[in-house]
Parts: structure tokens; C-alpha cells; sequence
């Protein structure tokens, strides 16, 4: 199950992917990024392409991160 | 440095959006030593993707994206010329061993072909990758250990090919662990479908075409991500970082494929001459100077020294067999009395003319036979044969059955995203409403797709759409960047292959929508190929010629005799009066006709010539109409020009008097001469004709001409950069035009009928000449259960509309109507149902269009006991159905003789009016019987002032008068001047009105010119006569409804 959340965070990148983000009061640590896509949207309606990641935080959980342009959201949060 | 092992370019129909030169350059410029292509289950795009590789420096390899059985991907690459025959034996396999559109390859036949090729484990939608998607991992296992083992541990390669995607880094890890396991090789691939980034949106647009989805809706086959194009080493090497190996095996395996293709290479089958000759030259002489004999009666020194130099050309560039094949194929149609005749530029060929191939003397003629063929050019002669339409077909199976299936396949053809077609398609993809999209797609011209933004600036009907602006310029930018990518491959109209080795070992075959094997490129790759091409063409109007022949009862003439100067024939060409006439038809050419006053064979030739886009955009018509009746005097801008255009009193006409021209003013080389033939015939660029006029003027005054001469001389020969035709092609349709015109004028019932058999041919509507045959004293009669057949039939001065010509009637019904009257004439509306089972709806059609009028029953009371005449005819006892007073007349027909005359009348229920009777006929017929719609309101109209196009010539030029009718064929063709002109006719009772439409009216008036819809129009303007033709220039358009 997984609840969609897509709400902007901030993020800490180390080449190019994202290292640790800030969540609900605290810094979540990425410990491993599991799946890496891009998405372009609607294109017809001037949509930018995002860059998803999966990743698997230091504390056990699955998140959807996407960067869309300069702008980091979290998209998605596995229970 | 990166090769890229798999590739989609557009021949991968609707999967792959960008150019072959585009990828390919893109490769070249990225660094690229080579490219694969590698499309969906076909081959069509590799003979312009290898020239295209050649031209960029860059080694082509030919591959493939196979489905095999289950719908599963294999990419295959082939090694040599060995794998690339086993890749056609497998393609062939896939798709005639399955239904048409649904190719799939089975692996057995894969694997004994597999020598040669590549095996590749293919995209996600490869067995083995969705294997592992679907966590299969030890049945994907197993798959790859049967593919190493069928394939071999060298040939069986595992694909990683894309990147981005959800799952695809497990995927390629999993991938690389199997491969690792089984002791394989993995090769890195993009899945390009696009060469740059930016052309995904023009591949999800293809992708909603190809799915029938739209925009907003999702489909599994639409791509989530733009990544599907032709990245650099760099890009590669950053998505690939953990699978260097595999980027390193694409350049391996691309350096142990060579092309495959040697193009070019003569592959024409020898001709089985008989016994008692040493060669197909020897056979081929002998049949020359035998049809000589019959053709000249005496074979004279000149004829001799001419046809020698003909066969010694064809002997040198050893073309004897093509003469023969043709020869033979010429000779089967005149055995079968199938009616045929050469056209093209084989018509300058006395040799093609002693075979019986061509029908135009051209030594009579003085043609130049290099005009066809050359020792310079050295290219494949092109010899175009049109057969009656309606029995090409035996043609193409007598070639089939005399060489063998094997070595015989019909051309394919790429249908292309022409304007119309972009614009329909996108706006299906984008959500536009039905009549939205018909709206903007009626109203564009027939223009190729580029052309799609500069029409909507430029043409009125256009504007104002009531489309929302940025809705429409997405629609419009979309649609002009699918210009000219192939849609899907179709059948050659009739180009056949005939080929020495089997056709499979250069192409795949595949079955048409008719049911033959066509080969998967078009007519420029199979020449390419080393193919030649026979073109077995349908001309209507051979069909038309015979049809008219076969309706006229008594003596016949003698169509190939008939003499080439009737006074009659003429006379009628001089009036103008020339609807029906091959060639001569045309709004424009009627124009023409009535100001030049044909009167021999030549002028026809200059007529059919002079209405080009080459002539009439090089202002060429009005000086040979004032030089040929003595108004201008003939001048030449140098003197060696007489010679050349003396018979077309100084003005050039012909293809072949340009080329006489760049040799003699500029002193042009063979080579020089045949590029600009190319530019002429294939080209038509306007920037090549540029570089040439250039050439010309230099060589020119090298040889003594001022630069002024030179350059007044090529703005003469300029304008043929667009279509003009050469001698020999418009002397054989001038002699085709003229016939016709003798046959019209002869035996007009018999020849209109022809012309309604043969539809659609021409260039006007079935209504059209239907007034034109009433015009002419041919009475119309309507169609009728008892009288009409299958074609028209004519009795006497009349001719009676065929069932075909009906809407919704399929030949099987048409032959149980016609079968069943064998038996004995229909008697009633109710004796017909219960004899003949037709489809409801096509019954409904014979009903409106007049069918049973001859039972004095309203067609209106008929229409009401359709359905109650089948119940009847289902249970006989159920006669308590009628439901209406006088209904039982009809019922249990035929038992109880008393009640069956179908004089059934449905009370209160008389009949249509006309206006409604006619409007079903123009539905259902295509033409009006009962009346013509302006008969019906020409009363009205008279009181306001309106005239018919009989009372036309009655007006003094330049009155203003007030016209109406039904557009026909309303068109923009190029002008002299460059500004657009619409030319339309408007069809009345009596004829048409020719009406023209200057810039400013158009401007003011299109959208009324192009509704995208039938709407009678009304015109206000001034009365013109040119010649012996009377016409309108318009300055008011208007619908007709507005005053009705």
C-alpha cells in the first residue's frame, strides 16, 4: 500500500542523487535508490519532464521522490 | 566510441518519428563509426538507410525487431548477405504464414535460417525480459539456455536496452547476472524510436495513431519518457555505467556485420527465346525488324540505320530480355484482345514501336530515342504499359503464372502523411470532434503535409475556424512535422517485379489487402536492388474505349484505324465542346480548345503538352496560340533555336527540345543534358533548376552568347522545373485523346454510357456527364428491376444507369437480381422481394432511386412496406400483416396472379416531392433522374435575373450577369503570375458555367468556394469570351439557399 502525498521537500543531492530529505519535522536519510525513471507528463499542456526515484530510507521505508526541473517533491510514501 | 545495434526509423509505420537521413546523420554526427536499423518485423527502410550510411560515412547494418510467436520480441542484426536472405526467409514466413497485419516469426523457422545473424534477447517486450519483469526468473532462465543453444553461445546476445523506465534497473541487473550465469554476452541498446529528445512528442502522437487512443487517455504502448533517441557515447556511458562491458559489445558486434546489400547489381531474368535462335538479341532483332516490316511496309535506309542504333544501345547496356518480357506481356494482352497502350518516354523507341508495344511512330516524329535510353545514362529503361483496367489483373497473372511465384511480386508503395491525412489523424490523437476535423480536412487542398502552415496563412477558407487559437496551432505544428513520414505500406498501382534469383532473397514478402505478395519497398529501393520493374497499368479510359466498342450494334469502327481527320471530330474540338474526352477535358484545356481551333493531330499534341505547370507557369500558352494562328510573329532569341522549336512555332513545349537546347546554346555534356533531365522529371526543385540555369548561362556565354540572350533563353526552359511532358508521352495520349473524341462525337450514347461503366475516371462527376450526354441528345433513364444490367445499357439514342452505379449494391446482388430475371421479368415490388433476398438498406436504395417506379407505385408507399414485403416472404401465411387498405395487392405474388401488380398506394402517403426524389438520387446515383436540381428552382431564379449556362453565350462579354449551379471541381492551379486563381464550374440543367475566382474574390469568398460540403452556389460577375468559350469572372459568391 502506498499513500500519494506530492507535496514539495527539500533535498540533498551527492552526484546527482538525492542523499537525504526533509520530512514531516526531521532529515530522512536515503540509504539506497532502487528505481530511477523519468516521466514526461502532458506534454501537450507545456508539462516538464520529472525524474522519479524510489528509494529505500536508512530508517526501513520506500519513497517516491521527483524532481520536476529544480524542484524536488515527495510524490509517493510505501507503508 | 557507442554503435547503436537498435534502431526504429519510420518504416517501422507510425513507431519510429524521424527521417532515415536524420538518424543517420545524427549517428555521424555524434561520432558514430556505424548504425543499425532495425524496424518492426520489416525491412522497407534499408536500401535508403544504406545509401543514407554510405553518404554520411557511416557502415549501415540491417537488422530487424521480429515478433515472434506470443507477440515476443527478438532483435535480430545480420552478419552478411547469408543472414540477410535468412532474415527475408523468416519475415516472408511471419507474415504470409499468419493474418495479414499480424506478422510473427516461429523460432523453428528462425532457427534453421538463423546462419548469419545476430540474435538479440530484445526489449522488455522480448520473452526473456518479461520473464524477469513478471519474476519469472527460472523460466527466463531456461528461454535463454534454449536461445544459447539453438543460436549458439557467439550468435545469442543479451540486450539491455532501455534505461529510465520503472523496473529497468532490476531488469538490467538481472539481465547481466543471466548472461554472466550462461556464459553470455550482453550488448547495450536505447530502443532508439527518435533521433533527438525532441521528437518524442511527434512519436507519442504516432503512437496514439497507431493505438487509436487519444492524448488524454493512456495506453500501454505509449512510451512514458522521451528517452527513446539516439544518445551520445556520453549519455550512454552515464546511463550504462555499471554495464561497461555491454557498451563495449555494441561496437564488437556492429564491426562483425557488414552490409549485407550490394545495390545496384543487375538481377533481370533471361528470356526463354525459342528454338531456332542463338540469343535474345537474335530473337529480339528478329521480331524488330518483323514488326518493322508490318509497320513501314518497306524497311528504308533511314528506318534501318535507326533501329540499329536502338539495338545497339539496348544489346550494350544488355536490356534484350526486358524488351522481351515487355514484348511478350504486350503480346498476351493483344492475344486476349485486352486493350493497352504504351505511354511514357518508351514511346520515343522505334524498337518498342515495331514490338507492338508503343503506338507512336517515333521516327515519323523525329523523337529522340535517348530521350529514353542512353549509353551515358546507362539506367534501367522505365517502359509504362496502361491496360484496360478492368482486366490488368489477367495481365499480372500471366506473369506470374510464366515465371513462377517465386521470381515474381508486385511493388509496395509507402503511403505517406500527406496534408489531409496529417491533420485528420492528429486531430483524432488531440480530441477534436468529428465534424471539426472534417471541416479544417475538406477544406485543404491536396498538399503535402510541409505545406499544411503556410496554407492555413494564406487561404481564406481557412481562417476563422472557430477553433480556439492554441488548440489549432498545436494541431497544425503537429500535423506539418508527420509531413511526408510513411504511414503504412500499399500495393504499387501496377509496377511487377521479375526477378532472375527468388524475390525472397532481397525482400520479404507480404500479402496486400487484395491478396498478393508484395514486396516490402517501394518502385526507387527495387531499382536500387538491382530489380527492374514492369509497369502493368490501368488506364479507366482503355476500358472506357472498350465498352464503347462492345455497346455499339452493327458495324464497328476500327479503333486502330480510325482516321486522324475527321472534319467532325474537330469541329467538336474547336466548339470546346470536349467533357469526356481523355485529356482534353479539364476546365482549362476547354479553354484552350476554344481559342486554338484544333484542326489536325499536331495541335491535339501541343494541347496535351501546353496544359502543364511547366508551360502555363513559363507563359508559353497565349504565344503558341497568337504564333499558331500568324497574330505573333515567330522569333527566335538565338537563330540555332529554329531548328529545335520550329514545329512549336518557337515555343518549348517539350522536355526534349530543352535538352536539345542546353546542348546546342550551352554546349551541355550528356551528363550535364541528363541531370537536367532528372531536374525536369524527378527533381523539381527549384533550387537545382537555379544551379543548373547558372551552369547554363556560364557554358552559354563561354560560347559566344551575351549573358542577356543566355538568361532570357533558360527563363524559357525554366518553368520546367515543374511537371512538363515529353514528346513521345504527349503524342501517345494525343493520339488516345483524339479516338476518344471520335468516339464521342460518333457514337455518343454508346460512349457516355462507357465513360458511367467506368467511374470514377475522368475529371468529372457521374452527374456532370450525365447532363453533358442530355445535352447531347442521350436520353438518361433512370435505373430500373427489369431493364437495367450490371453496366449501362444502351438502346437507340439512350442509356439506361446500371445497377452498380447504385449505392450499397455489391456485384453478388446484382447477379442474383440478374440471375433471377431469367426466369422471367419482376412483375410487382412484392414479386421481387419474394424472389430476390437483398440487405434491407440496399433495398431502401432501389426504392428511392427509382428502381420500381415502373410498378406505377409511389416511392414513398414503397419505402413503408419494406419491412412488411420480407416478413411476407419469410412466412407466406402471414398475410394479416398488411396493415393498410389495398396493401394485399402485392402479397403472395406470383400464387394468386389477379392480386399481383404491386399497385399498392399507401393513403395519404402520394409521393416525394421532387426535390426530395432528386436529393435521394444525387445520394444514391450520384446524379439526378427525375430532374436536375436547378430544373427544379429555375423558375425562381429566372425572376431575379438569373441565366442558364444555354443562355450564356446569348450575353454580350463583359454584361455582369447573375449564375448559379453545383460547384464542380473547384481548384487552385499554378499561375503565371504566381497569385492564386480558383477555377470552378458550376453545373446547371443544360451544362456548365465556368467561373473564374481572381485573388481578391477568393480571398473574400473561399470559404463559401471550399465549404468542405455539396453547396449549390450562386455568382455575380462579368461575362468573358475567349475563342469559342464563354465564361464568368466572379465578384460576388454566394450560396445559393440565400435567394431559394
Amino acid at each position: 500500500m502506498s499513500k500519494i502525498v506530492d507535496q514539495p521537500v527539500l533535498v540533498v543531492c551527492e552526484n546527482g542523487n538525492p542523499k537525504r530529505f526533509f520530512w514531516i519535522k526531521k532529515w530522512v536519510t536515503v540509504k539506497a535508490v532502487i528505481d530511477k525513471w523519468n516521466e514526461v507528463g502532458r506534454w501537450w499542456e507545456d508539462d516538464k519532464e520529472k525524474t522519479f526515484y524510489r528509494i529505500l530510507a536508512g530508517e526501513g521505508g520506500v519513497y517516491e521522490l521527483y524532481l520536476n526541473q529544480k524542484h524536488w517533491n515527495l510524490y509517493r510514501v510505501f507503508d | 566510441m557507442f554503435v547503436h545495434l537498435h534502431v526504429h526509423s519510420p518504416y517501422s509505420f507510425l513507431d519510429g518519428a524521424s527521417g532515415i537521413t536524420k538518424l543517420v546523420e545524427r549517428a555521424a554526427d555524434l561520432g558514430m563509426p556505424a548504425i543499425a536499423l532495425t524496424d518492426h518485423n520489416r525491412l522497407s527502410g534499408s536500401v535508403r538507410f544504406i545509401k543514407a550510411a554510405i553518404k554520411a560515412g557511416v557502415k549501415p547494418i540491417i537488422g530487424c525487431e521480429v515478433t515472434m510467436e506470443g507477440g515476443f520480441h527478438l532483435t535480430l542484426l545480420c552478419k552478411n548477405n547469408t543472414g540477410y536472405r535468412n532474415l527475408c526467409a523468416v519475415l516472408t514466413q511471419a507474415h504470409l504464414g499468419n493474418e495479414r497485419g499480424s506478422p510473427m516469426a516461429d523460432l523453428h523457422t528462425l532457427a534453421s535460417h538463423k546462419e548469419g545473424l545476430f540474435v538479440l534477447s530484445g526489449c522488455r517486450r522480448g520473452l526473456i525480459p518479461s520473464l524477469i519483469l513478471q519474476k519469472r526468473y527460472n523460466e527466463a532462465r531456461q528461454t535463454a539456455e534454449h536461445y544459447k543453444h539453438i543460436f549458439g553461445q557467439n550468435s545469442f546476445v543479451i540486450e539491455l536496452s532501455e534505461s529510465l523506465l520503472p523496473g529497468s534497473m532490476s531488469l538490467n541487473r538481472s539481465l547481466s547476472e543471466l548472461a554472466s550465469s550462461l556464459d553470455l554476452r550482453t550488448v547495450a541498446t536505447n530502443n532508439v524510436h527518435y533521433a533527438t529528445k525532441e521528437d518524442f512528442q511527434i512519436h507519442d502522437i504516432l503512437t496514439c495513431i497507431r493505438t487509436l487512443t487519444k492524448l488524454e487517455d493512456v495506453h500501454p504502448e505509449r512510451r512514458l519518457n522521451s528517452e527513446n533517441y539516439l544518445k551520445s557515447w556520453d549519455e550512454m556511458k552515464s546511463e550504462y555505467r555499471d554495464y561497461s562491458e555491454a557498451l563495449y559489445m555494441a561496437q564488437v558486434l556492429a564491426s562483425q556485420c557488414e552490409c549485407p546489400l550490394d545495390l545496384r547489381v543487375p538481377n533481370f531474368p533471361a528470356f526463354a527465346y525459342p528454338k531456332g535462335f542463338k540469343s535474345s538479341s537474335h530473337f529480339l532483332r528478329h521480331l524488330v525488324f518483323q514488326g518493322a516490316e508490318k509497320k513501314y511496309g518497306k524497311i528504308t535506309h533511314d528506318v534501318k540505320i535507326r533501329l540499329e542504333h536502338e539495338l545497339s544501345i539496348i544489346e550494350q547496356l544488355g536490356y534484350e530480355d526486358y524488351f522481351l518480357v515487355v514484348w511478350d506481356l504486350v503480346n498476351f494482352a493483344a492475344r486476349q484482345n485486352i486493350r493497352h497502350a504504351g505511354r511514357g518516354s518508351a514511346a520515343d523507341s522505334a524498337v518498342a514501336y515495331c514490338l507492338g508495344i508503343t503506338g507512336v511512330d517515333p521516327i515519323a516524329h523525329n523523337l529522340l530515342f535517348e530521350r529514353f535510353m542512353s549509353l551515358e545514362r546507362g539506367e534501367k529503361p522505365d517502359i509504362d504499359v496502361d491496360f484496360d483496367a478492368r482486366r490488368r489483373d489477367q495481365v499480372t497473372a500471366y506473369v506470374y503464372e510464366k515465371y513462377g511465384d517465386a521470381h515474381v511480386a508486385s511493388v509496395a508503395t509507402y503511403n505517406t502523411f500527406q496534408a489531409r491525412s496529417s491533420v485528420r489523424d492528429v486531430g483524432k490523437a488531440m480530441g477534436y470532434a468529428q465534424d471539426e476535423i472534417d471541416l479544417i480536412a475538406k477544406r485543404l487542398p491536396h498538399i503535402p503535409g510541409y505545406q499544411i502552415e503556410s496554407a492555413f496563412k494564406s487561404l481564406p477558407e481557412l481562417r476563422n475556424l472557430d477553433i480556439p487559437g492554441k488548440r489549432l496551432k498545436v494541431l497544425i505544428e503537429t500535423a506539418g512535422k508527420l509531413a511526408g513520414l510513411p504511414r503504412f505500406l500499399a500495393t504499387h498501382l501496377g509496377g511487377v517485379v521479375i526477378s532472375k534469383t527468388p524475390v525472397t532473397w532481397f525482400s520479404p514478402l507480404e500479402r496486400s489487402a487484395k491478396g498478393v505478395n508484395i514486396l516490402q519497398f517501394d518502385k526507387d529501393d527495387i531499382e536500387d536492388l538491382g530489380l527492374v520493374k514492369i509497369d502493368l497499368l490501368s488506364l479507366r479510359t482503355l476500358g472506357a474505349v472498350e465498352d464503347s466498342l462492345r455497346l455499339i450494334e452493327g458495324a464497328k469502327p476500327d479503333y486502330d484505324r480510325i482516321p486522324l481527320d475527321d472534319k467532325p471530330t474537330f469541329e467538336r474540338l474547336q466548339r470546346a465542346d470536349t467533357i469526356g474526352i481523355f485529356q482534353l477535358e479539364s476546365p482549362a484545356q476547354r479553354g484552350l480548345q476554344a481559342r486554338l481551333g484544333a484542326e489536325n493531330i499536331e495541335d491535339i499534341v501541343a494541347s496535351v503538352a501546353l496544359i502543364r505547370p511547366g508551360p502555363i507557369k513559363g507563359d508559353m500558352v497565349e504565344p503558341f496560340i497568337k504564333r499558331r494562328h500568324g497574330e505573333e510573329d515567330i522569333t527566335y532569341l538565338d537563330p540555332r533555336l529554329e531548328s529545335i522549336l520550329k514545329n512549336t512555332y518557337g515555343v518549348v513545349l517539350f522536355q526534349e527540345q530543352v535538352i536539345e537546347i542546353a546542348s546546342v546554346i550551352a554546349g551541355f555534356t550528356p551528363g550535364e543534358a541528363d541531370n537536367l533531365r532528372r531536374v525536369m522529371t524527378h527533381g523539381r526543385s527549384f533550387d537545382e533548376m537555379e544551379k543548373i540555369g547558372q551552369l547554363f548561362i556560364e557554358k552559354a556565354v563561354k560560347r559566344g552568347i551575351t549573358e542577356q540572350v543566355a538568361t532570357q533563353i533558360f527563363k524559357c526552359i525554366q518553368g520546367y522545373a515543374s511537371y512538363g511532358f515529353c514528346e513521345a508521352h504527349a503524342r501517345a495520349f494525343a493520339t488516345t485523346a483524339y479516338k476518344t473524341a471520335y468516339l464521342i462525337e460518333h457514337y455518343p450514347a454508346q460512349f457516355y454510357g462507357a465513360i458511367l461503366n467506368n467511374q470514377p475516371m475522368g475529371f468529372y462527376p457521374v452527374s456532370t456527364i450525365c447532363v453533358e450526354a442530355k445535352s447531347h441528345g442521350v436520353e438518361v433513364l433512370g435505373p430500373s428491376i427489369n431493364h437495367s444490367g450490371k453496366d449501362v445499357v444502351v438502346k437507340g439514342p439512350s442509356i439506361r444507369i446500371p445497377f452498380k452505379m447504385i449505392s450499397g449494391m455489391e456485384q453478388k446482388a446484382i447477379t442474383s437480381i440478374v440471375r433471377e430475371r431469367v426466369n422471367g421479368g419482376f412483375k410487382s415490388f412484392y414479386d421481387f422481394t419474394r424472389r430476390v433476398k437483398l440487405d434491407s438498406d440496399v433495398l431502401r436504395n432501389l426504392i428511392l432511386c427509382g428502381c420500381f417506379d415502373e410498378f406505377g407505385v409511389s416511392r414513398k408507399s414503397l419505402l413503408w412496406q419494406v419491412k412488411d414485403a420480407y416478413a411476407v416472404r419469410d412466412n407466406p401465411q402471414a398475410e394479416t400483416l398488411v396493415a393498410f387498405p389495398g396493401a394485399e395487392a402485392g402479397y403472395g405474388a406470383g400464387d394468386s396472379v389477379s392480386h399481383d401488380h404491386g399497385l399498392v398506394s399507401f393513403p395519404g402517403q402520394i409521393e416525394f416531392s421532387l426535390g426530395e426524389k432528386v436529393a435521394f438520387e444525387y445520394r444514391i446515383l450520384g446524379t439526378g433522374i427525375s430532374a436536375h436540381p436547378m430544373e427544379i428552382w429555375r423558375s425562381k431564379l429566372k425572376r431575379q435575373g438569373f441565366v442558364s449556362s444555354r443562355e450564356l453565350s446569348s450575353i454580350q462579354p463583359g454584361d455582369f450577369v447573375k449564375v448559379g449551379g453545383i460547384p464542380v471541381r473547384p481548384h487552385r492551379p499554378p499561375t503565371k503570375s504566381g497569385r492564386t486563381v480558383v477555377f470552378l464550374s458550376l453545373e446547371d440543367e443544360s451544362g456548365l458555367i465556368d467561373v473564374t475566382c481572381f485573388e481578391n474574390v477568393y480571398a473574400k469568398y473561399g470559404k463559401f468556394l471550399f465549404p468542405g460540403k455539396l453547396m449549390p452556389l450562386g455568382v455575380w460577375g462579368q461575362v468573358q469570351k475567349r475563342g469559342n468559350a464563354f465564361s464568368v469572372t466572379a465578384k460576388t459568391v454566394f450560396p445559393l439557399s440565400y435567394v431559394l
